[in-house]
């Protein structure tokens, strides 16, 4: 006759245990410890010492086909396994639904055309865009970052939309994606 | 996280070393807690160091090429800083680890006098790194900038700058600035904003 402890389910003797069942009893909670301690330390590997991030980027000027994900050349960081360049250089895919941190930046050349606008937008998820105006004056920086939900396989790209269609494509000088994990989905208790 | 341990229970025959196999058995069990619990604990306080500049900062000429604006060129109080050593922009230290980093400022460019309409402001976040061997050579490593024009309507321009870098010891990151305001100056205002936080090691593969 065991009992069990009300939260985690641990079974322990009680006072109808004969004392020759005690090893059996103690190994069977020592087991069940195991595998709390065990889920504990699974949940806690996903914060340290590393968080599962990836973060790509563009590091030669590229030219990229007008309404196509910008094609990055290097992976600098993938603690999670997320990015396989071999198969895809444009995507960053995430494997577990969460909320997750995206931080996208590029730097384009010019449109040639003056008071249009690039629009920096991230696909995969639900984040939102980031737009500049072009003066035709310089190359154009943008910036943005947000949080929100992704769910197990979003493959989250980057896109950089000009005001004004450049049918020979545009060119990337420099840009990074980064997806980093930031919370689960659970209602918080 | 150290390897995890396995708990051991007492033989049949082992009835005499009962208290001290409770003991041996209470003491692993801390350990094991002790290790997530100091996991959990360093997650929920990731090194960060915020910090606010508390005075402009002046007289920056127009040009192509860009200015320094990094904290404490300006007067800076730091607002929060958990860091386990020095923090040093120009020379990322040892700890807390090579990783990922998340990097920002906030701040808002404002003429010292008349505006030149719709003129550039450029404000960006460089990560250098010293080539092997090329004394003070540096490679641009990554980047992350804003481009914005004055329209002239008064204010100033807001601007945001945000990355997330793979940091090494020994890099360097720039807070930078250019802008063609040929009508006068610009200022930094009183209240940029500053940030740095550790997001993780690079090292470990995540269980996920």
């Amino acid at each position: 006759m065991t009992s069990f402890t009300p939260v985690y389910g641990l079974e322990y003797p009680n006072a109808l245990d004969a004392p020759c069942d005690f090893p059996e009893d103690w190994c069977t909670f020592v087991a069940d410890v195991d595998a709390v301690l065990d889920r504990f330390e699974l949940g806690a590997s996903r914060v340290l010492p590393a968080i599962p991030v990836a973060l790509i980027q563009v590091t030669t000027p590229v030219l990229v086909p007008e309404s196509e994900a910008v094609p990055f050349d290097s992976v600098s960081l993938d603690t999670a396994g997320w990015t396989n360049f071999d198969t895809n250089n444009r995507i960053i895919t995430v494997t577990r639904t969460g909320r997750y941190t995206v931080c996208a930046t590029a730097n384009v050349a010019t449109q040639g055309v003056v008071n249009s606008t690039w629009s920096l937008q991230v696909s995969g998820g639900t984040f939102q865009f980031v737009e500049a105006l072009d003066r035709n004056t310089f190359d154009v920086g943008i910036t943005a970052q947000s949080t929100g939900t992704i769910t197990d396989g979003t493959q989250v790209s980057m896109f950089m939309i000009a005001g004004t269609s450049i049918p020979a494509g545009y060119t990337v000088q420099r840009a990074s994606l980064a997806v980093y994990w930031h919370a689960d989905t659970e209602r918080a208790s | 996280m150290t390897q995890p341990i396995d708990l051991d229970c007492p033989d049949p025959e082992n009835y005499a070393a009962v208290a001290l196999q409770l003991q041996e058995t209470a003491l692993q069990v801390e350990q094991r807690l002790y290790e997530v619990e100091r996991t959990l604990r360093a997650a929920a306080n990731r090194p960060t160091i915020v910090q606010t500049t508390t005075a402009a900062l002046t007289g920056l000429a127009s040009s192509l090429s860009f200015s320094d604006i990094q904290p404490g060129l300006a007067t800076t109080t730091t607002n929060f800083n958990n860091m386990p050593f020095g923090w040093s922009y120009s020379f990322i230290p040892v700890l807390p680890g090579p990783g990922g980093y998340d990097i920002g400022c906030c701040l808002n460019a404002i003429a010292s006098g008349a505006v030149t309409d719709n003129s550039l402001r450029q404000v960006r976040i460089q990560q250098l790194r010293t080539v092997p061997g090329g004394g003070s050579v540096q490679d641009v490593v990554d980047s992350a900038e804003a481009t914005v024009f004055e329209a002239n309507v008064g204010g100033g321009m807001d601007i945001t700058v945000v990355g997330t870098f793979h940091l090494q010891p020994g890099d360097e990151i720039t807070f930078e600035i250019r802008h063609q305001n040929a009508a006068s100056t610009l200022n930094i205002s009183s209240g940029a904003i500053y940030w740095t936080t550790f997001l993780g090691s690079e090292t470990a593969v995540v269980t996920f």
